[in-house]
């Protein structure tokens, strides 16, 4: 159990290590006006690490729905 | 619904703004003008909703069953493996998106646009790496993006074990 959890905060801390590194590569400030900043490297490491945390919160829900049934259970 | 609003906030990370709705209004009724109208956004978000309950049903009739019957550690319906598999289906559907959707049906409307080596244009190049200004990070923005579908997907389905006593 608990090395599923070390698995998912991993993967969260590494998103968000790879989204803040994509924000300070890519210049200029968040805008919705079209086209916005752009800056093929840090935009893309932005989006893989958002994944990467979407994904990992994913799991924690996941994992904490089962622990709480199987609690109730 | 979620992934689909989600992507119109893009740009407040710094991300293009994934607007699926004008998309598939322009697809629908050939609206090519500046700015789109709001009836094309409407018709196109109607249409885009369409489609995700069309995936998810497969998901939920097809794959997902199909997944726990040929990999053996998706067999339990756990919340975890259920997120797992709607992860898997999310990353399929990304690459169907990135590889024909995307190339056949928005290139052609956006080609003209979008150039690539040389100054030719080339759509939005196979699997979105021509993708105007922006380049091949579209692609991962497209990754993001299926991924916020297959988390809600995987975390909202969750069919009732057999080994359960509550009967339909």
């Amino acid at each position: 159990m608990m090395r599923a959890l070390a698995i998912y905060l991993g993967l969260l801390v590494l998103g968000i290590i790879l989204a803040v590194a994509g924000w300070v590569l890519t210049p200029g400030a968040a805008s919705f006006a079209f086209p916005g900043p752009i800056n093929v490297a840090g935009q893309s490491l932005i989006a893989l690490g958002l994944a990467f945390v979407v994904v990992a919160v994913g799991l924690l829900l996941a994992g904490a729905e089962e622990r709480m049934t199987a609690a109730m259970e | 619904m979620v992934a689909t609003v989600t992507g119109l906030w893009f740009p407040g990370v710094k991300l293009p703004q994934f607007d699926f709705n004008t998309l598939n209004g322009r697809l629908a009724l050939g609206d090519l003008t500046f700015p789109v109208s709001s009836t094309t956004f409407v018709i196109g978000g109607i249409i885009h909703m369409i489609d995700g309950i069309i995936w998810a049903l497969i998901f939920g009739l097809i794959i997902s069953p199909v997944l726990g019957v040929v990999i053996k550690p998706l067999r339990p319906m756990t919340p975890t493996v259920n997120l797992v598999k709607g992860l898997i289906w999310g990353g399929a559907l990304w690459i169907i998106s990135s590889a024909l959707w995307m190339p056949l049906l928005i290139g052609a409307l956006l080609g003209p646009l979008f150039t690539g080596p040389f100054g030719l244009p080339c759509g939005v190049g196979p699997f979105l790496t021509c993708f105007g200004p922006y380049g091949v990070q579209a692609l991962f923005t497209n990754l993001f993006w299926h991924m916020i579908w297959g988390v809600n997907l995987g975390l909202l389905f969750n069919p009732m074990r057999s080994t359960s006593r509550v009967r339909w």
